[in-house]
């Protein structure tokens, strides 16, 4: 049975030389974060009875595994769309933060401090023009912040909306891709090739998808994925689906392509351009609104009585020609000539008793029992919490999937100290039964001298 | 727990990171000294910050307020004591003139009575910032002048208005002295109408006024109650021989009182202007009518009239050099005006006095509240500069042990030794 010697020492060279190669494809892909160790499963060849004997074959391999935790993934797929949805929101409440630059010198509500004590400090000199035009550089300065902040919320909502059609087109892009990678593994499966390297790919794609938008994943018994974003089918064996971006009523939503219904978002980075395109920024948009306008109101209706100073005298004009798309924007008469601020009551040039009037707006309940100053404060609040919020869930979620990719990273990631202690096992078992065959060549040798 | 490359590198980096921010933290925060950057580094302190900047913003205006006031107050106490020094002066000759030796040169009287007057009237006329001290609100002329017939002064413009500014989040205080009630002539509706009275009584009163060349005159005032808490009321001014002033009588002004406390509350609708300005230029009559002290009450009615002075006090004086110029000394009645004046004149001084002691106090106030809002927003904004540069250099540590930590691990594996 000398045979059998060579029989299971070459077989023991083809399996050794097989889970060198396993090895070594583990160490290259050492840095490859996408990477899932593979681990070759060897077992013995069946063994034989003979002549009462059971008789042993030798070393076979039983697969190639991929070393991979679903349970992790599954929970690193949810975390991810938490984790992207809340620091995209609070990359761009961050923004929006610095639009208003407060707490600064530069913030509306300064200005506005500064614009109600220009008028104080006109009460005392009501015919100077010195303090008359700090009253209107004051109103200047006002006007051109809460023109900026909310040009530029526009043009935030411009980009947003630009990158939101973007990350659609992207998801749509990665389901075409893990489409076919369904489609391959199923194939390659049936016709016995590997795919775990295939697998890999898929599950970083997965990955890449669930950091954009909120999906559902479920494997099927063809080990294909089955994704659905927000209750609707996205990807299976058969078909991957098309999405599309759509704004309608000043929201932002995704739509299957010709889909009646809106999409559910509740997380990925989709959700968070979506939340902070229609909701939050609205919100912001129409508490600066509610402030500017009872400004406007309040110093209008108190500076429509007073007379100007100019001549002729002048009475019943507005100090602002109003608040509209936006624009704060001063009475143009006005801007041209100081003299035409109009806060004498009586009509002599030295009674201000409306710029005091106007002074006292500060103290005066505008907005639903609050100052202007308090209203404005209430939306700085706002935004300040919403900041803050989404920075605290960044970095509880961070943490969580922190702890995730350890756990990943433990069980499927490499270890080159493993690695290597393999490669030697199995350069010694490839070398002993190296040996095992001249061993057999020696016996079969002195058998035939024999003959 | 299997651990596997991937895992200390992750580690490794993710540490670092953490250190990294924290030492990025600090080192804004004390480059810039504030704590708070951003609304989300903390809601309530940057509502808080924007109270306190608010606040502090309106306390530098009250103190900016009350420096441009004082610089005012002292330059219309500078001009009483100026116009006082006058008044006081022409006391003095006008009892000299008693004295029989002296009445041989009263043209020499007169003329230093006249150079008291041109002093008097210069400084009446006194512009501060762009503003007449004594000339109320209205800028648009000199206030007080001389007749294009040199024959008596005459107030060119409404003197009564008066300066008001606010100091504080509560104290809003004139800082003015009108003209009109340290020269002018006030002729005071006083007393009160009996509520029980039916409508369409009828009450008169009168009043002998001058005008400014010291000619009598009649002022004759009729109120008609026309409704609960309503009144009419007419005037008329009739010289010596009882003919009227005026060509067409002048308007019925209509006087509201309050029904529960009885005050007066509006003329002619207005709430503010509870006294008007009667100038009848070819007579040279000018007074004003205060009707601020009528009321309703529920005892009889009773109405008087009373003027603070016949006429004022630059036409008194004009009238006293003109009777020495004539040969003769002034009569009793008209040092009595001069004597008035010098009275109302130290009462006014005090007055104005009064409103700059309160605004200094003021002042002092805010001083010390400013220094409050300072430490307030220190507290709520401020670094704590050796805390921040100890945990600064701790940070800076812990990164230079891991990183140590990092380039003896992370290059090791069992390669190294094989």
């Amino acid at each position: 049975m000398l045979t059998k010697i060579f029989d299971i020492s070459s077989r023991s060279l083809a399996v050794y030389r097989r889970a060198l190669e396993v090895t070594s494809h583990n160490i290259v892909n050492s840095a490859n974060e996408n990477y899932s160790r593979q681990r070759i499963m060897l077992e013995t060849e069946t063994s034989n009875l003979t002549a009462g004997i059971v008789w042993g074959n030798g070393v076979k391999i039983d697969t190639v595994q991929r070393m991979r935790d679903k349970l992790v993934d599954a929970h690193i797929t949810s975390t991810n769309q938490k984790y992207s949805d809340s620091n995209r929101q609070s990359q761009l409440i961050g923004q929006i933060e610095d639009l208003f630059s407060e707490p600064s010198d530069l913030g509306v509500s300064n200005l506005m401090t500064t614009f109600f004590n220009s008028f104080n400090e006109l009460a005392v000199t009501p015919n100077s023009l010195p303090l008359r035009t700090n009253v209107l550089n004051a109103a200047n300065n006002l006007s051109a912040k809460v023109t900026s902040i909310n040009q530029s919320l526009t043009s935030l909502k411009g980009d947003i909306r630009q990158e939101f059609q973007q990350k659609v087109n992207e998801v749509n892009s990665l389901l075409k891709q893990i489409h076919q990678i369904n489609y391959e593994q199923f194939s390659n499966a049936y016709n016995g090739v590997p795919v775990n390297d295939l697998l890999d790919q898929r599950d970083a794609l997965v990955d890449k998808l669930s950091n954009l938008v909120n999906i559902n994943v479920v494997y099927d018994n063809t080990n294909s994925a089955v994704i659905s974003i927000g209750g609707a089918l996205a990807v299976d064996r058969m078909h991957s689906a098309e999405f599309v971006a759509e704004e309608a009523n000043g929201k932002l939503n995704l739509k299957v392509k010709d889909g009646t219904y809106p999409i559910v978002l509740t997380g990925g980075e989709l959700n968070a351009l979506s939340n902070v395109y229609s909701k939050k920024i609205p919100a912001y948009q129409d508490k600066l609104d509610s402030v500017i306008n009872a400004l406007v109101e309040a110093v209008n209706g108190e500076h429509s009585q007073g007379f100007t100073i100019s001549d002729p005298q002048e009475t019943g004009l507005n100090f602002f020609e109003g608040y509209a798309n936006g624009e704060l924007i001063i009475n143009g008469e006005i801007a041209n000539d100081p003299n035409k601020i109009a806060i004498s009551l009586d009509g002599t040039e030295g009674n201000g008793e409306i710029a005091l009037r106007i002074a006292q707006l500060t103290d005066a309940k505008l907005m639903n029992g609050n100052t202007l100053q308090e209203g404005y404060a209430s939306l700085i609040n706002d935004i300040g919490n919403d900041g803050m919020l989404q920075n605290n869930y960044t970095s509880a979620n961070q943490i969580v999937l922190d702890e995730l990719d350890q756990l990943k990273a433990s069980q499927s990631g490499v270890s080159v100290d493993e690695e290597m202690t393999n490669v030697l096992k199995f350069q010694r078992t490839y070398e002993a039964s190296a040996k095992l065959i001249t061993i057999a060549d020696d016996m079969l040798k002195t058998i035939l001298e024999m003959v | 727990m299997r651990i596997s490359d991937l895992m200390i590198s992750q580690n490794y980096i993710g540490n670092t990171n953490k250190i990294k921010d924290r030492i990025s933290t600090l080192n804004r925060q004390i480059l810039s000294g504030n704590k708070i950057e951003r609304p989300s580094d903390s809601p309530v302190g940057t509502s808080r910050l924007m109270r306190i900047s608010d606040q502090s913003g309106q306390v530098d205006t009250y103190k900016s307020n009350i420096t441009n006031s004082l610089s005012f107050l002292d330059e219309t106490i500078f001009a009483m004591e100026s116009i006082q020094s006058e008044v006081q002066n022409i006391i003095t000759k006008l009892t000299d003139v008693q004295n029989p030796i002296n009445q041989t040169n009263l043209d020499l009287y007169a003329d230093m009575i006249d150079n008291s007057l041109k002093i008097m009237m210069e400084t009446a006329n006194t512009k501060v910032d762009g503003k007449y001290i004594f000339g109320g609100t209205d800028y648009s002329n000199k206030p007080y002048g001389i007749s294009s017939d040199n024959q008596s002064y005459q107030t060119n413009t409404d003197t009564r208005g008066r300066i008001n500014v606010k100091f504080s989040q509560s104290v809003v205080q004139s800082i003015n002295l009108p003209g009109l009630e340290l020269f002018g002539t006030i002729v005071n509706n006083k007393g009160f109408f009996n509520t029980a009275d039916a409508v369409g009584t009828i009450t008169n009163s009168s009043q002998t006024i001058q005008d400014n060349l010291g000619n009598d005159y009649t002022l004759n005032t009729t109120y008609q109650k026309t409704a609960a808490n309503t009144y009419q009321m007419t005037y008329d001014i009739v010289d010596g021989s009882g003919t009227s002033v005026f060509g067409a009588p002048p308007a019925a002004k209509t006087l509201a009182f309050n029904s529960l406390n009885g005050n007066l509350v509006s003329v002619d609708g207005s709430t503010t202007n509870l006294d008007f300005f009667v100038d009848v230029p070819a007579n040279r009559i000018q007074f004003t009518m205060n009707l601020k002290n009528l009321s309703e009450s529920s005892s009889a009615t009773s109405i008087s009239l009373e003027a603070n002075q016949p006429t004022d006090i630059f036409n008194m004086l004009k009238q006293i050099s003109n009777t020495l110029r004539s040969g003769t000394i002034p009569t009793d009645e008209m040092i009595n005006a001069v004597d008035n004046f010098n009275s109302r004149l130290t009462a006014k001084q005090s007055e104005v006095g009064n409103t700059i002691n309160q605004i200094s106090t003021l002042e002092n106030m805010l001083t010390q509240q400013s220094f409050n809002l300072q430490e307030l927003a220190q507290n709520e904004n401020g670094v704590d500069m050796a805390k921040a540069i100890v945990d600064l250099q701790n940070q800076e540590y812990l990164l230079q042990v891991s990183q140590k930590m990092g380039a003896t691990l992370l290059p090791q594996s069992l390669l190294d030794y094989l």
